[in-house]
């Protein structure tokens, strides 16, 4: 077996960014908000398509069409959500009302993430191959609600738990082609971290945050790693605290500056610093990446990540 | 004779590439394995109009179907990559790729015409819908609510509010609403008009005025605003700007938002000042109709302007009462063009207002 060293690059520029952004703010507004979901779909086609790994560029093929789809899904299920709440308002049921908002909130929450998931990695090709997201629904609704029930129980202490729970297995069910992911973060060691980080920021009056930052980073990427059949490869953070003074300084300059215009620089400038900062090394041989995971198109779940505003974070 | 290329192909079942022979003509691109154009063996057909190129530094995939998953790469300054390019080009015109091809100068100034026309729009529209939707009476229970919020934590004067209201009856304040009066014990100089026909009167500003009058152009004032509806209108257009936001511009976020807010809010200080000076126009022509001398709004001012110069500059600048200054000008003016009509005195007035000074 080969030992290797990888690394990932984005190549995108900004003004070819704000152009996109333009265009898709004209058809928008001209469209009164129809066109959204093909504003995003050439969005992240971009973004994508910009990161190159091997000398091969990523691909999301979602369309707009398919999320125009699932945006009206969506929307019909956050009607007939708030008819139902409004009705039991009406009938004074309040709260029973409650009741069935938080019990939905509890059940949309990670059927959104879950379906975001499956829709976004079934569309994300390298080299030809595509990614893929194999948790189970179910599985995932159980692990959401018991991390939501006791992060409240414990007025937020079980958070760390709770996220690292929910990102082992979100990060350990994604595939790329027969090679799968995996994470190995743990709650107590992220508890620790977020402590340490807020009660350092705060003797330093906000200088360690930054270094802080620096930690978090590092506490996801290096706990990831791919692993295809006996071959593994290990992911590394190298970015240091110094490092992120430089981004985060700069990006508030320039998104103060110029009222917020520069916001796609800010955002080709940080994927272009994460990429950076990550290095693969292992002996997974790339090139034979078999392709292995099905195509799925209902993006339902990634729109209504989108009216929660979850985002779409790893 | 057909001109075959090598290219670097990626066959979507694994994940390295292979060289492989291309030809493309007016229908579409035909790829074969091995190095050489065999005719009897087996060749993969693309049409145009499922392929994209996309350009990278250095090298110029094609990606031949919708999925992603089957691509070639061209050899960088390949001499036939342009003929191929205009191939796709050709069968996928999409309004898209029509704008992101102007230049950059003018995608900006289109973005902003649109945008300033939406905005313009909106803020014009929804509130010109609104006020034809919400009657009047709707209006006053809506002020009503406004109104019981707001006295619930207030202490109200409520001898001076009797009296005041018995001095708002003597004069014709308004048509359409029931004007009716609240005097709070606050010692700033203070006045404001709720929707439907609430005025709050603070008695800060009772103590400062001399004669009937000035009280008459306060009233007739603020009157004019309840008249033009202008806190529903100034809700109808927050809302305007909201839906603008939210909905319309959704998430191309960042900028939009930041550009708008500002947008809005030099708009709303004209707008506030615009209301303003109509309200002082419209609150003359009710002292006109009442027989009291439109003077009277000038020495209102005089009260204000004297009060904003003790207060710190940062917050007469972006106040509600903007360019006292301008207002006063204008009132005198108006005042000017009615110095020759001779304004009868007004015993019952008169009265009415020494009982209120006392």
């Amino acid at each position: 077996m080969e030992y290797n060293k990888y690394a990932i690059s984005f190549q995108g520029n900004g003004l070819d960014y704000f152009k996109i952004q333009l265009v898709n703010m004209i058809l928008t507004a001209v469209t009164l908000g129809l066109y959204y979901p093909w504003a995003k779909a050439r969005s992240l086609n971009y973004l994508y398509g910009q990161s190159v790994f091997e000398g091969q560029p990523f691909v999301f093929s979602g369309t707009g069409s398919e999320m125009f789809k699932g945006f009206i899904k969506a929307f019909a299920l956050l009607i007939v959500f708030y008819a139902t709440l409004l009705v039991c308002l009406m009938n004074k049921a309040e709260t029973a009302g409650i009741i069935l908002f938080y019990g939905c909130l509890l059940l949309v929450m990670p059927l959104s993430i879950h379906g975001s998931y499956r829709y976004r990695f079934a569309k994300t090709t390298w080299s030809g191959i595509r990614f893929g997201y194999t948790g189970n629904k179910w599985a995932f609704v159980r692990l959401f609600i018991k991390g939501a029930f006791f992060s409240i129980i414990t007025l937020g202490i079980y958070s760390p738990w709770f996220l690292m729970n929910m990102r082992r297995y979100l990060v350990c069910n994604i595939r790329v082609g027969n090679a799968r992911f995996a994470y190995k973060g743990v709650g107590s060691e992220y508890f620790l971290l977020m402590l340490k980080g807020y009660f350092l920021t705060a003797i330093t009056l906000g200088v360690y945050f930054f270094w802080w930052q620096k930690e978090l980073f590092a506490y996801y990427v290096d706990n990831m790693r791919l692993t295809k059949d006996d071959e593994t490869m290990l992911f590394r953070a190298n970015a240091t605290g110094g490092d992120f003074v430089a981004l985060l300084i700069v990006n508030l300059l320039l998104f103060i500056f110029t009222l917020g215009l520069a916001t796609p620089w800010i955002v080709v400038r940080s994927l272009n610093f994460v990429m950076r900062h990550m290095v693969l090394d292992g002996t997974i041989e790339f090139d034979l990446l078999r392709q292995e995971q099905s195509d799925y198109s209902d993006a339902t779940g990634e729109d209504m990540a989108d009216f929660f505003d979850f985002g779409f974070v790893i | 004779m057909k001109h075959i290329h090598k290219v670097i192909f990626f066959d979507g079942l694994q994940a390295g590439g292979q060289t492989v022979s291309m030809f493309f003509n007016e229908n579409g691109i035909s790829i074969q394995q091995g190095a050489y154009w065999n005719a009897d063996e087996p060749v993969l057909f693309f049409p145009y109009h499922e392929c994209r190129i996309q350009s990278l530094p250095g090298s110029m995939n094609v990606f031949l179907n919708r999925r992603g998953t089957q691509y070639m790469v061209a050899p960088p300054g390949a001499s036939w990559f342009p003929a191929l390019q205009m191939m796709i080009n050709k069968a996928n015109h999409s309004i898209f790729f029509k704008l992101f091809q102007l230049k950059t100068s003018v995608l900006v100034a289109l973005t902003v015409a649109i945008l300033a026309g939406a905005y313009l729009g909106i803020t014009r529209l929804i509130p010109l819908a609104g006020l034809r939707l919400i009657t009047p009476e709707y209006e006053m229970q809506l002020g009503d609510r406004f109104y019981k919020a707001f006295v619930s934590g207030e202490a109200i004067d409520s001898a001076k509010t009797a009296q005041l209201q018995s001095f708002a009856k003597e004069l014709q304040l308004s048509k359409t609403y029931p004007i009716k009066i609240t005097v709070v014990k606050n010692k700033e100089l203070n006045a404001f008009a709720m929707p439907g026909g609430n005025i709050v009167v603070y008695n800060g500003i009772i103590r400062t005025m001399k004669d009937a009058d000035e009280m008459v152009a306060l009233l007739a004032h603020e009157s004019a605003h309840v008249n033009g509806r202008h806190s529903l209108r100034a809700v109808l257009r927050s809302a305007a700007t909201g839906i603008l936001i939210s909905v319309v511009l959704n998430d191309v976020s960042g900028i939009l938002a930041v550009l708008i807010d500002n947008a809005d809010m030099l708009q709303s200080l004209n707008y506030s000042r615009s209301i303003e000076e109509s309200a002082d126009e419209n609150g003359m022509q009710t002292m006109l109709v009442n027989g009291i001398d439109p003077a009277g709004m000038k020495k209102l001012m005089l009260h204000f302007k004297a009060a904003e110069a003790e207060m710190p500059a940062g917050i007469s600048f972006l106040s509600s009462h903007p360019d006292t200054d301008s207002r006063i000008k204008h009132a005198d003016q108006f005042a000017a063009t009615h110095k020759n009509i001779s304004f009868a005195p007004k015993p019952s007035l008169d009265s009415l207002w020494l009982q209120l000074k006392h």
